[in-house]
């Protein structure tokens, strides 16, 4: 009969009761759509941006002081010895990946044009830039001999198409010039703010025949079976990095600034549900107690003919744990969908995400276990306030209470 | 042995800078199956006396014996627990439970005493019978009459089978012809059924229904009509 006397209790002050309700709905809303997004952010930046540079990066020593991080000058000798390492016991079970880069910095021409880039050697199959890798829109990322993929951007700045020969100056290791044709083979277009332009992929065979570097790379790059291992693993291969004159840079040193972001964007969250949860248990707290104390009388009548304190208290929790159940399931009814569609369609952030080095179009996450919580603080937050009215009408003197009749 | 006995009971209340003193040195000894009357003007102590004896309120000085239980050091949970068990009360304002049914306020009491729903039920169609309500089992009380209002309360009082009913001032808010039916319901469930019921009123035309009739006069017994039966 609690349970009826709780729903009876709620239809006869449904006004009331639709206030409250209003504030758990929208408290609930409100948090599920800023975790989806943050949740979003998150696995933007493990994918994206982390997908893209490695949770590892191996450079030669000396690499942090170069004026040019681009420059050809300071390069890993013997790379698969190194790679070999990584693979193999006592590293190899927590390396997921590694893979050799050398990048240098050089100029493209074609048609009486130039256009400085960042000229990428890698294995035609590289799993890092998927930004160019997978918006191929033109030709192929195959990396043939003596190939060349280069952005949109750059092939309109140069007027080239697929199959026109291009002409790439750089400078060996030892400071001398080089010149070499390309075929252009493939074009990319992306809208990540560091390979939109000025950014091209050869194979890494080329790149190092291009540059007089045989058997040299400027990176060796490093994914992880798990991401928050990285600090450690950088720790654990340092006899291997004394051995071959190597530095080790973790994610976080290499994203400092977007890491400093994420966690700031973490605390601004928790700030802003904070907020949120304040402001809908004074609301919810307020409501109840209003509606409570209307019923000042009938709670005296069943204090009078026998209901403890305690079970007072438990009618008017139950009330509004009944409406922290409802108003959080409406509240996710409503905010789930708008998750989804995000993380299926995006939102167009704009220059935002030059600003984070992720692309234009930002995509929510739907995460049950994060739904779960954000349903339990909806009906916690109801239930407590609940408590606190029920306390409070309870605590009240008995013979008051009759008096109100 | 007398069902409630007050010996020497003081009220003082504290209004602030002030006090007022509602019951002073009240004695009384009430026998079980006793239809007794506290009569009085308003303001007299009538309601503080009745408080005391349910278990609602604690005296500031002397002792309110209930089947010669001190009730007056109870704790909270445990004065709950005997106005649950063995005191039945019945409010000027009937203090229903206005969203449940007629059966439901009845049977009320019954559910906090954790009793099945076989025997809420049967104890309930009793009630409403006896009350003269059955036909109104389904009604909520906004739909019901004064005088059956308070008919429904007096079923609620009755429900756990107390050892005492205690009624405030039960006809203040009935006409004198329901006011009537309502206190012949009391004598005969008096009579019938052995309850002991002390009401309050300060309406003469109703004492008569009284077995025993005490009259209080600013905090005090001025007197008592009627012989005290003896002791069974």
């Amino acid at each position: 009969m609690y349970l009826k006397l709780a729903l009876l209790n709620l239809w006869k002050y449904r006004r009331r009761v639709a206030v409250i309700f209003a504030g758990v709905v929208l408290s609930v809303a409100a948090m599920e759509l800023i975790g989806g997004m943050l949740n979003g952010m998150r696995l933007t930046f493990f994918s994206e941006i982390l997908g893209g540079s490695g949770h590892v990066q191996l450079h030669a020593r000396g690499y942090e002081d170069q004026l040019d991080r681009y420059s050809a000058a300071n390069l890993i000798e013997a790379p698969d010895v190194v790679v070999d390492a990584l693979r193999e016991a006592p590293h190899g079970e927590r390396v997921e990946h590694a893979e050799q880069l050398l990048s240098f910095a050089s100029v493209l021409g074609a048609r009486g044009r130039t256009a400085p880039v960042v000229a990428h050697g890698v294995d035609p199959r590289t799993r890092y830039f998927p930004e160019a890798t997978e918006n191929i829109v033109a030709g192929s990322f195959a990396l043939k001999e003596r190939g060349i993929t280069i952005s949109r951007d750059d092939a309109e700045l140069l007027r080239l198409e697929i199959g026109d020969e291009a002409t790439i100056l750089a400078r060996m290791p030892t400071g001398v010039p080089l010149v070499r044709r390309l075929t252009v083979g493939g074009v990319f277009e992306s809208d990540h703010a560091e390979l939109g332009a000025g950014v091209a992929f050869m194979r890494l065979s080329d790149a190092q025949s291009l540059l007089n570097a045989a058997d040299r790379v400027s990176e060796l790059r490093v994914t992880l079976r798990d991401p928050y291992e990285a600090d450690d693993f950088a720790a654990s291969i340092e006899p291997l990095l004394d051995e071959h004159g190597l530095i080790a840079r973790a994610w976080r040193e290499i994203h400092g600034t977007v890491i400093v972001f994420v966690e700031i964007a973490d605390l601004t969250a928790a700030i802003i549900n904070a907020f949120v949860l304040i402001v809908a248990a004074s609301v919810i707290t307020n409501a109840i107690l209003m509606t409570a104390f209307d019923r000042i009388a009938t709670f005296g009548a069943l204090r009078a003919i026998g209901l403890k304190r305690r079970q007072l208290v438990g009618m008017v929790v139950c009330e509004g744990a009944f409406v922290g159940v409802a108003g959080s399931l409406i509240g996710l009814a409503v905010a789930v969908p708008v998750v989804l569609y995000f993380q299926t369609h995006g939102l167009d952030i704009g220059d935002m995400g030059e600003f984070f080095g992720t692309s234009r179009t930002y995509y929510f996450s739907f995460e049950a276990a994060a739904t779960a919580r954000t349903f339990i603080y909806g009906v916690l937050v109801a239930s407590l306030s609940a408590l606190y009215a029920g306390w409070a009408t309870a605590r009240l003197d008995l013979i008051h209470s009759l008096q109100e009749a | 042995m007398s069902l409630v006995d007050l010996a020497d009971v003081h009220k003082e209340y504290r209004l602030g800078a002030t006090s007022v003193h509602a019951v002073r040195g009240v004695s009384l000894e009430i026998r079980e199956g006793e239809l007794v009357s506290i009569v009085g003007p308003s303001g007299c102590g009538k309601t503080t006396i009745l408080n005391m004896i349910g278990c609602i309120d604690r005296p500031t000085r002397g002792t309110v014996r209930f089947n010669g239980q001190d009730v007056g050091h109870l704790s909270d949970s445990q004065a709950a627990q005997m106005r649950l068990r063995s005191i039945g009360f019945v409010f000027q304002s009937f203090n229903l439970v206005p969203v449940l049914s007629v059966r439901e306020n009845i049977a009320l009491p019954m559910v906090l005493a954790g009793a099945s729903k076989k025997e809420r039920r049967r104890t309930g169609d009793h009630l409403m019978d006896a009350v003269g309500l059955t036909e109104f089992a389904a009604h909520k009380p906004g739909e019901l009459s004064g005088g059956q209002r308070q008919r429904v309360a007096i079923a609620r009082a009755l429900v756990n089978s107390p050892r005492l009913v205690i009624a405030d001032e039960p006809t203040a808010n009935l006409d004198s012809e329901t006011g009537g039916e309502v206190l012949d319901v009391m004598r005969r469930l008096n009579r019938d059924e052995g309850v002991t019921f002390i009401f309050s009123t300060h309406d003469e035309k109703i004492l008569r229904y009284a077995g025993r009739i005490v009259k209080l006069r600013d905090g005090v017994i001025e007197g008592v009509d009627g012989e005290q039966p003896e002791c069974t």
